[in-house]
Order: structure tokens, then sequence, then C-alpha cells
């Protein structure tokens, strides 16, 4: 048999109820322990261990002075822990804020508040992944969090039948899910936008300093996809991917300069075009890739700068695809005017002996391609070696002295930083290229995966007319061209789990176990996450409905009607909940508010009670009220029970419901 | 538990009437009823009121229970105390119809038939075990409930008044018995069942060595007096506020889907006079929504059953199903 637990008089949760809900805040909170601060972290975990100690042991609860206190510190911490209000603060002070309210759980709908809020915090786990196997984590939270939900109002019903009902409501809503998705109108980028995620997983600043790109080196995620159009099958060293291009040079940080906001030059027709289409992980800044040479690149928002680096409006915050088209010999057009100018750039002093070095080796060489080799030789001759752990130069010293002349030890941004100062030392216009270099094939896709440990950067020195591409690191690990950055850096690096897993035995079907996967959520991608409305047209357009033509008028009157239905449906739901008396029944609408005043002051009044009941409930729990109330409780059964009410009783009825003040409930209630 | 507390409260029902609703006679007329009453029938308050709702609004009474536990005892005491004629029937599986309604006998010397009324022609009939009585006789006795009346050989002859049947079954025993169908249990307004004693009831039973009702005991009222309160019951208020929320728990009992089958018209008429008669026990000429709350199990136990499991229900769990229909404002 089922009993509303609403029915139940008082609220007093079981100790079982209390530790669902707390698994339930536990189970929906964990994903989120990868986007928080550790701080905020700690202090969930604090909050979650002192309910359950509080529940196991007895330990005090805190009150309500306590309890704001805490939620005014907790909402200082996310914002601060957070860098301001970014994402993950609003989701640390939703974890946190939930964590807090399962301290105040006086009423029933306290409980539920607390299941309801653990919706908005599963889901918003989307906003920092939504690869195929979240998602299902997210679909099992809330399968098991709408248990919990109706195990909570009908107790009788176990947990075990209430996540059978969950999965058949769950299974009902399905097909309206699927019909929302398809037809509902989609916002692209959001109607306001969202805040920026702070710590992009995919972090690829627009600066390179000595260290930067060794940490995102490390990290195996998926930076982009591609496919290639027509079954093209690049050769590995082929794949340079352009990303953006570091102008402004400040000894040991190079950064992107000034603002090129022109456009590349349009190219005559080439013919040895490469067209393909790149799916890009959210990386929160504003440029794209590009296969080195891109000539041209179809996405909204976005233009060709013409030092060809690819500039967006607005930073990439989710996942977005666009075709491009490259051609592999190009080489980038010298502009003298400008390029001079900045592409010979230096600090005023520093590196001493950097420049001496450069100042010898230009006097020697007779061109500038001989100098370029004999620079290139340097570093072959003098056994640099790559490394993803380079020794850090002692605080004071000349970072590329050091390098040059003690560590000899680093990855490709030290030696293409290094390159690039000596050649503009020497007079020759140089400039930094950060991006990513080679990329896997993903056999079952069919597609190229790039990932954040392929991360590169290059040179680009004046050759001629044009800008020569000149990678310093290869001189140096020739096999940095056929593997990725990791496996190159040499026998030490080896031993690292990552390595271990990635090159030995087991290794063969593990990688083709990756493949798979990868597939399976890049397709995942393709067809649920990156639905746009490109596609919705598509489909509508396949059902012989043209909704180009109306777009605006369309998506305009879905959105209202959307609003409009959600506004409807939500005062109707609040009249229907709140038992709101008609309009003109002054006698209802009076005792609703009798009633309501004896809520706020602490008498538990249910809808049950008649209005003898009430009286008693009044007399035990405010006894001070009782006189007061009964006064009341009497004119409202003359009127309603009796029938022998004038209109004298119902004014005075309603005068004495006005003017009954209860108050808060006092310290003796 | 609510249930216990709910009925701790009840006697504070009678403070919300204005003094001058009922009587103040009628008011200590109920009090030394129940006082009297109180006396044969140890810590059974709650029942000994419910038993008193049931007859003055007009209804008859089933009590489940095992045997000893004073349900004779009750029956006696009601008539005793309230000075009605009071007979007893013991319900076997050869009884005949005619050994409760009674029979013609053809009269040799005046040579016509004549009438002898049988068992039922009292005021408060005990039906003991009546769940023993075939079928046949079962729903010869619960016609004449309903009817108030007896027809043999083409002639009604009608019931003295007030007429109370109390019927019993034991709980227990199954063997060799004959259920009573829905469509009978329909006909008791009420069901109750008395339980045993508390401690201090039974230290004061065992101290008393057993209270009989002794035959040579007084008389609070007559016949007269209790079919005239009877009357004063169907006069008892039942606001438009209170009709509606007698409507809702009907329309609770059967559109919800927690039961079976839903109260029909006649529980619904039956759950109004009753609650009318436990309003005049508390002093009251109009009716609250918690005199409909407190009688509500009693007449729903018999007639309820989940809608799952098809199970019978307790007080406990119908006092909270019932929970979820409001009180209109």
């Amino acid at each position: 048999m089922i009993v509303p637990a609403s029915a139940t008089p008082g609220f007093a949760p079981s100790r079982q109820e209390a530790h669902l809900v707390l698994y339930t805040v536990i189970l929906c909170t964990l994903p989120h322990f990868f986007n928080i601060s550790v701080s905020a972290i700690l202090l969930c975990l604090t909050l979650w261990a002192y309910h359950f100690a509080s529940h196991r042991w007895g330990l005090p609860r805190a009150g309500l002075m306590a309890r704001t206190l805490l939620g005014v510190l907790l909402f200082a911490a996310a914002i601060i822990t957070n860098e301001g209000l970014t994402l993950e603060a609003f989701v640390s002070l939703l974890t946190m804020m939930i964590a807090l309210k399962l301290f105040e759980q006086r009423h029933q709908r306290d409980e539920l508040t607390v299941v309801v809020l653990c919706y908005f915090l599963i889901v918003s786990g989307m906003f920092f992944d939504d690869s195929l196997l979240s998602t299902a984590y997210i679909l099992g939270c809330i399968l098991f969090t709408t248990a919990v939900l109706i195990h909570i109002q009908f107790p009788a019903l176990a947990l075990t039948p209430s996540l059978a009902l969950s999965w058949r409501l769950a299974s009902r809503a399905f097909p309206l899910m699927l019909l929302l998705f398809l037809i509902f109108p989609r916002i692209q980028g959001g109607l306001w936008g969202r805040p920026a995620l702070l710590e992009s997983n995919t972090g690829f600043a627009d600066q390179i300093s000595f260290g930067a790109v060794a940490q995102l080196a490390a990290r195996g995620a998926a930076a982009f996809r591609v496919t290639f159009e027509d079954g093209f099958r690049p050769a590995i060293n082929q794949l340079y991917w352009r990303g953006i291009v570091l102008w402004d040079c400040q000894g040991d940080t190079w950064k992107q300069g000034p603002d090129m906001r022109s456009a590349a030059r349009q190219m005559e027709d080439l013919t040895a075009r490469l067209g393909y289409t790149l799916t890009l992980e959210p990386h929160n800044q504003r440029w794209l890739f590009a296969l080195d040479l891109p000539v041209r690149v179809t996405s909204e928002r976005s233009w060709l700068r013409d030092d060809f680096a690819i500039q967006r409006l607005r930073p990439v915050t989710s996942r977005i695809s666009y075709q491009a088209e490259s051609v592999l010999t190009l080489q980038p057009g010298y502009q003298p005017a400008r390029d001079d100018r900045l592409g010979l750039q230096l600090p005023r002093g520093g590196n001493p002996q950097a420049r001496e070095l450069a100042a010898r080796l230009r006097q020697t060489a007779g061109s500038d391609a001989e100098f370029i080799e004999k620079v290139l030789d340097f570093y072959r001759k003098n056994r640099f070696t790559y490394s993803m752990t380079p020794t850090v130069a002692p605080p004071g010293t000349e970072t590329i002295d050091w390098f040059l002349f003690n560590s000899k030890k680093g990855f490709c941004e030290h030696f293409a930083a290094s390159f690039a100062f000596l050649m503009r030392a020497a007079g020759i216009p140089a400039r930094l290229v950060n991006g990513y270099f080679g990329g896997e094939e993903n056999p079952f896709g069919g597609y190229w995966l790039i990932r954040q440990s392929d991360a590169h950067v290059w040179a680009e020195v004046r050759d001629g007319g044009v800008w020569r591409r000149v990678d310093p690191t290869l001189a140096v690990a020739p096999e940095r061209g056929q593997e990725n950055a990791r496996a190159a850096s040499g026998a030490e690096e080896r031993d690292s789990l990552y390595s271990r897993f990635k090159l030995s035995a087991v290794g063969q079907w593990a990688a083709s176990l990756f493949n798979a996967w990868d597939m399976v959520n890049s397709r995942w991608n393709q067809w649920v996450m990156e639905y746009s409305i490109a596609d919705q047209f598509r489909l509508f357009a396949s059902l012989g409905i043209d909704l180009e033509k109306f777009r605006g008028i369309f998506q305009f009157l879905l959105i209202a009607a959307a609003m409009v239905g959600a506004t409807v449906f939500f005062f109707l739901t609040l009249a229907f909940m709140r038992k709101t008396p008609r309009e003109g029944d002054q006698v209802g609408r009076a005792w609703w508010i009798f009633r309501e005043k004896l809520v706020r002051s602490g008498v538990i009044v249910h809808d049950y009670q008649g209005p003898a009941d009430l009286l008693e409930a009044v007399g035990a729990t405010r006894p001070d009220l009782r006189p007061q109330a009964e006064v009341i409780i009497n004119f409202y059964i003359a009127i309603r029970y009796r029938e022998q009410a004038s209109a004298e009783t119902l004014a005075a009825f309603r005068q004495a419901v006005r003017s009954f003040r209860p108050g808060r409930p006092g310290r003796n209630a | 538990m609510d249930i216990r507390q709910a009925n701790q409260r009840q006697p504070s029902l009678g403070q919300i009437a204005a003094p001058a609703d009922v009587p103040a006679q009628l008011q200590l007329l109920f009090a030394a009823l129940e006082q009297r009453l109180g006396g044969h029938i140890l810590g059974k308050e709650k029942q000994i009121r419910l038993s008193l709702c049931c007859l003055l609004a007009n209804g008859h009474l089933l009590i489940e229970d095992i045997p000893g536990i004073g349900k004779t005892t009750l029956a006696k005491a009601l008539a005793k105390v309230l000075g009605l004629e009071f007979r007893r029937v013991q319900c076997t599986n050869d009884m005949l119809p005619g050994d409760i309604l009674g029979v013609s006998v053809f009269d040799q010397r005046s040579g016509s038939f004549s009438f002898h009324p049988g068992a039922i022609f009292t005021q408060i009939l005990l039906a003991d075990e009546i769940n023993r009585a075939t079928a046949k006789t079962q729903s010869a006795l619960l016609e004449a409930m309903e009817e108030r009346q007896v027809s043999i050989e083409g002639e009604s002859r009608p019931l003295p008044t007030p007429f109370f049947v109390i019927a019993t079954q034991n709980p227990l025993e199954q063997a060799g018995t004959y259920p009573l169908p829905e469509s009978q249990l329909d006909r008791f307004l009420m069901k109750i069942s008395l339980g045993y004693p508390d401690r201090d009831a039974e230290r004061r039973l065992l101290a008393a060595g057993g209270i009989e009702v002794s035959d040579d005991e007084q008389a609070l009222v007559d016949a007269q007096v209790v079919s005239q309160l009877q009357e004063q019951v169907s006069q008892v208020r039942l606001s438009q506020t209170l009709v509606g929320y007698l409507q809702d728990i009907l329309d609770f009992s059967r559109n919800s889907g927690r039961f079976a089958i839903g109260l029909s018209p006649r529980a619904g008429l039956f759950l109004a006079r009753a609650s009318q008669s436990h309003a005049l026990l508390h002093g009251r000429n109009f009716a609250l929504p918690e005199d409909v709350r407190r009688v509500l199990p009693y007449i729903a136990i018999h007639r309820l059953k989940t809608a799952d499991s098809l199970a019978a229900m307790t007080i406990a769990e119908l006092e909270l199903v019932f929970q979820a229909v409001p009180v209109p404002a």
C-alpha cells in the first residue's frame, strides 16, 4: 500500500532516508570533483562527513545562525577559489549549498529541495564533459535521483520498486525527449552565452613561456578530430596544424603581439587544395586550427588573418565543427613593410651569450640559409636532448643562455623559442607558430585524432619573399616526426605508466580498443552533441518543410510558445499546489491566510486537519496563540459548518484573521 | 501512532460547541451513558462511544474479535442501560431462516395459522458468530436488518423500534464458516473490534472477579427516548462544506486507485449519518470534518480493500490513506 509521506504529521526523516539523500548528493557531485577547486572539494567532503556523523552519533546540528554564516562563507569561498564568476564557481557554489542544505531538514519539502537541486547539479556536468561515458553516468544519476524522489514521497515504496518506476517513467519520457531534441528550436551558442570555463581542460594559451607546452603535452585528451576528403592519407610529418602566430618576443616569453584583424589576401586558384572537416574540442580561446597552410575556412564569425592564423570572434566554449582547405606546399608570403618591423623585434638587453653566438655564426655564414643550417648544426652537434622534463633554470639566470649553454635539454618550445631568438639576434625576421604536430589515424572511424600531447611549436623565418617553416625540434629529435611528443622524449620517459601502456605488447589491442572507443565517442559527438540548427533545417527540409524561409519567425514563435507555456504551467502548478481558494471566496481565502500564518509561527498544519484538530495543533505547539486561534476557528466553524453566520460574523472573522499576528516561534514553543 | 494521539484528543471535540447547541441534559445523559457502559466494559471508551454512535445512527454493528473479550457483555449492557429488549442467537450451520425470523404454525383449535415470532423480534439482537450460519440464514437475517421488517408467507411484520443488530465473528477460525459476502457486509454500518483490555482495566477486572450485567440493572432511558435521539441525529446539520468533504472522500475512495472498489452510495449515507451521530454525542448539532474522520475508518474497514493485493486494511492504514483528502477551506 502506498501512503504519501506528506500525509504523516510532523517530520523527522529517518536515518536511512537521510543517508539516501546524502548518497544521492554524493553521486551527483562526484563527477564535478574534476571541475571544482580542491578547497571546494574539501569543504564538500567536510560537510558530508559532518552530516553523516550527526546522524550516526547525534552530533549537534547547525542552527539557523550557523547555517546563514556558513552559507555566506561558502559563497565567498566558491567565488574566491574559482577566480570570480566562472562556471566552476557556480558549480562549486551549487555543490556546497546543497551540502549545506542537508543540515536544514525540517520539512519533507527540504528533502525534496535537495533532491531536485541534484538534477541541476547532474545536468551542469554537461558543461564540462559531454562524452558518451559521462552522458551515460548522468542518465544513471537522473534515474537514481528520480527513484529517490519517488521513495521520499512514498516511503512505502521501497527503493528497488522506486527504481523500476523511475525507469518506466524515463522510458516513457524518452520518445518525448527524442522529439524535442529533433524539433525544438536550437539556440546556437546559448541565448546569453555561458560563463567561461576557468581552466579549459585543453588550455592552450595565447603566449608561451618556457614550460607551458610540456604541461599540455602530458595530457592525452583529444584536441580535435579531422576527416579528410576523398580518403586522403597524409604523411605524418606533413601534419603541422597551425594555431596562432607569436610575434612579440620578451626574452623567454613569446606573445601574440599586435591584433592582426586584416584578412589574408585571397589565394589565386590553387589546384592542390586539400579539403577536410575539423571537429574542435572547446579550448576557450579565440582561434581555430587548420593544416599548414590554410587557404579557406568556413566557420561562422571567424577569419583567416594575414599571418594565416584563424581568428574567431568568440572563444570556443563548446565543440564546433568546420570545414577548411589547405595547400601543403604553400608558404605564407612575406610583407616587408610590416614583417620587417615585427619579425625583428627583440628586448633591448639580456641573453648576451646567445646574441654573441648569433653574431659569431652570422659572420662565418655566407647567406641566411647557411646561417640557419649552422644554427641547426649547433643544436645537433652540442648534444642537445629532447625531454619533457627539462631542468628549470635557476632564478636570476638568462633562460635562453642557460638552455643553450648549460642544460641543453628541452622540448619543442625551448628549441623553437631559442632558435627564433638567435634568428632575430642575427637580423633575420623570425616568428613562432603554436599548434599541433602529427596525429593518429583511427582505422575504425577513418578520421585523425590529434591529442593535446601533440601540441607543438615551430619557427618560421624569412626566406626571400616567403616565410619558411623551420622546426628545430626535428633537428634534435627526428623521431618526433614519427611519434607524439611523449614517446619521442627519450628513454627516461618510457617508464611512465602512459608510455608503458602505449608501447608494451598489450598496447597493440589496447590501442585498437582505444581507437574503437574514440570512434564511438566521435560519432556520438557528431550525431548527437553537434546536432545544430542547420541539421534541424535539413531534417525539416527532408520532411518537406522549408524552415529556412521563415527561420526567424519560426524560432521566435516556438521560443515564445515554449516560454508562455512554461509560465502558464508554472502559475497553474502554483495555484493547484498551494490550493489558493478561488477569487471571491473570501471566507476560504481568509481561512487560508490564517493557516499560512500558523505555519509561519511554527504550528504544524496539515491539509487533512479539520478546524477542531487545527485548534488542538495550535494548543500543542503554541499554547500562547490558542485563545486568539480559538476565536477565529469558532467564527470559521459558525460560517462553514453551523451555517448560521450573519454578515457581521463574516466581517468579524476576516478582521480577526487580519489582526492575527502570531510572530515567530518563541523559545518556549 | 497518530491514531492513538487522535483518540486521546477526541474528548476535546466538545469544546468547539457553544453551550446552547445541544441541551445540557442531553450532554449529561451521554456522559452518564458512557460512564455506566464503561463500568461494564473496562477501558474500552472508544468502542463504547462507537457502539453508541452506531446505534444512534440507526445502523448495525459488526464486531470481529476472539471469544471472551466482552462482546456479549457490551450488547447486554447496551440493552440494559438503554432500557431495550435484548435477545441473543448463537449461529450454527444447521440453523434455518425460520429459527431467526419465526414460523407460522397451524393452530388446530382456531383452525388458522398463527405466527410464532423468532429471535429477531427484539430491540437489540446479538447474532453470535454470524459467519457460522449458512448463506440462506445469513441473507434472511441481513434482509430483515435492511428492511426492518419480516415477510413471512406474504405477510409483512414490522420489527420493533429501535432495532439494532450486533453481529460478531471470529477472525481466526475459518473452518466451517461462511464468510459474509461484500454485499452483506455493506449492511453493517461499522465494524469494530474490542481487543484485549489494557493492564489497568484487566487488573480491575480480575480484582472484581468478573463483571456481570445483572438483571435488575436500572435503565437510564427507554426505547422511546432512544428513538427520539435517533430522530435528533438526523436533525444534526450537514453543511454544504461538510457535504463537499464527504463527497471528496467518496470520490477519493473510488478514483484514487488505492482501493479495489470504492465506497457505495449506501456507505456514503452511513458515513453522513454516523458523522451526525458522532457530532451529537459530542454535544453539537452540526457535524465537523473531525466527526467524519473519526468514524470513517470503522465504516471503511469492512468495505475497502487495497487495489494491488485485495487485502483488508487496518484502521491505522485507513487513517493514513484518507489523510490524502484535504478538508475544503
